[in-house]
C-alpha cells in the first residue's frame, strides 16, 4: 500500500508527511511519548492509545495495514477493528512520529476517531511546523471515503470542539461530530485547494514576463 | 483555513473521546493490577533472604 501523503508548512516551505498504519513496533514507540513529552495531554493520550491498541491486538481486533483491514472485513463484514495511524517525515527524523490518530472501524462500516494527538513542540530549523492536525483529519476523511464508509464520527469535548468546528466549517459542534461522505469530500477538497493556493504563493516564479 | 492553522499554532492538538479515554484508563489499571510487583528488585536493592538459625 502506498502511504497517504499530506503537506505541512515548515520553515517557510511545504514538506511532505507520510501517514500510515502503525505496526506493533511503531505502537511501542508511540507509547514512549509519555516519557518524552511529560505532563502533556498528547503524551498521555499517546500512551493510552497504545495501551488500547495492545488490548485490542490481544483480542485479535486490531489491524496494522490497509490490506489487513480489508482482509478482516472480507472475513467478517461486521468486524469491529481498531488501528493506530501515525504521521512521520523523513526531513523531521528526530521526532520519529509527528502525530497519531487512533481509529475504529465499527460493525456497520463507520469510522470512529477516538484519539488525535500532535506531538507538542514540533520545530524544524527553529520554526514551528504547522498544519499537522488538519492534515491528519483531512487524510482520515479521505481514507474513510475511499473505503466506502458512509459516516465518520467522534466525541468532541470543550477543548476539541473548536478544532472540529474550524476544519468542518460548521458551528456549533457540541459533544459529537458526525460527517457523511459529502462532507468527507468537502473537507478533503477544501484542504487540497487551500494547500495548492499556499503552494502557489510560496513558489518562486520561474519566468518573469 | 488561516483560522484553523492559527488555532493549531496556538493550541495543543490532543483530543480524546471521553469514552475511549475511560476505556483506555481501565485497560491501564487492569494491566497494572495484573503485572507482578517487581519494584523491590530494581535500583540495586538487594534481595532479602531469610536467615537460617544454626
Amino acid at each position: 500500500m502506498r502511504p497517504i501523503i499530506f503537506h505541512v508548512e515548515a520553515a517557510g516551505e511545504f514538506r511532505p508527511v507520510e501517514f500510515t498504519f502503525a505496526s506493533e513496533s511503531e505502537v511501542r514507540r508511540v507509547r514512549s511519548w509519555r516519557k518524552m513529552t511529560p505532563a502533556t495531554d498528547a503524551g498521555e493520550f499517546a500512551a493510552l492509545a497504545a495501551k488500547r491498541w495492545f488490548y485490542y491486538t490481544r483480542e485479535g481486533a486490531s489491524v496494522a495495514s490497509l490490506d489487513e483491514l480489508r482482509a478482516a472485513i472480507k472475513r467478517n463484514e461486521q468486524a469491529e477493528l481498531a488501528f493506530l495511524m501515525v504521521a512521520s517525515a523523513e526531513w523531521a527524523k528526530r521526532y520519529k512520529f509527528l502525530a497519531l490518530a487512533y481509529c475504529r472501524r465499527t460493525w456497520c462500516h463507520h469510522l470512529v476517531l477516538d484519539f488525535l494527538a500532535v506531538r507538542p513542540g514540533l520545530r524544524f530549523s527553529g520554526k514551528p511546523i504547522s498544519g499537522i492536525g488538519s492534515g491528519v483529519f483531512a487524510s482520515l476523511a479521505d481514507m474513510a471515503d475511499s473505503l466506502g464508509m458512509e459516516t465518520m464520527w467522534g466525541e468532541a469535548t470543550a477543548s476539541s470542539a473548536p478544532f472540529y468546528e474550524k476544519i468542518l466549517r460548521t458551528r456549533p459542534i457540541k459533544d459529537l461530530f458526525i460527517i457523511h461522505r459529502d462532507t468527507m469530500r468537502n473537507v478533503r477538497e477544501y484542504y487540497l485547494a487551500d494547500q495548492q493556493s499556499r503552494l502557489a504563493k510560496t513558489a518562486k516564479p520561474n519566468h518573469i514576463s | 483555513m488561516d483560522d484553523l492553522l492559527e488555532y493549531e499554532r496556538t493550541h495543543e492538538i490532543a483530543f480524546a473521546s471521553p469514552r475511549a479515554l475511560l476505556e483506555a484508563r481501565m485497560i491501564e489499571a487492569m494491566d497494572k493490577a495484573r503485572r507482578p510487583h517487581r519494584r523491590a528488585h530494581r535500583n540495586g536493592v538487594a534481595h532479602r533472604r531469610k536467615t537460617v538459625g544454626r
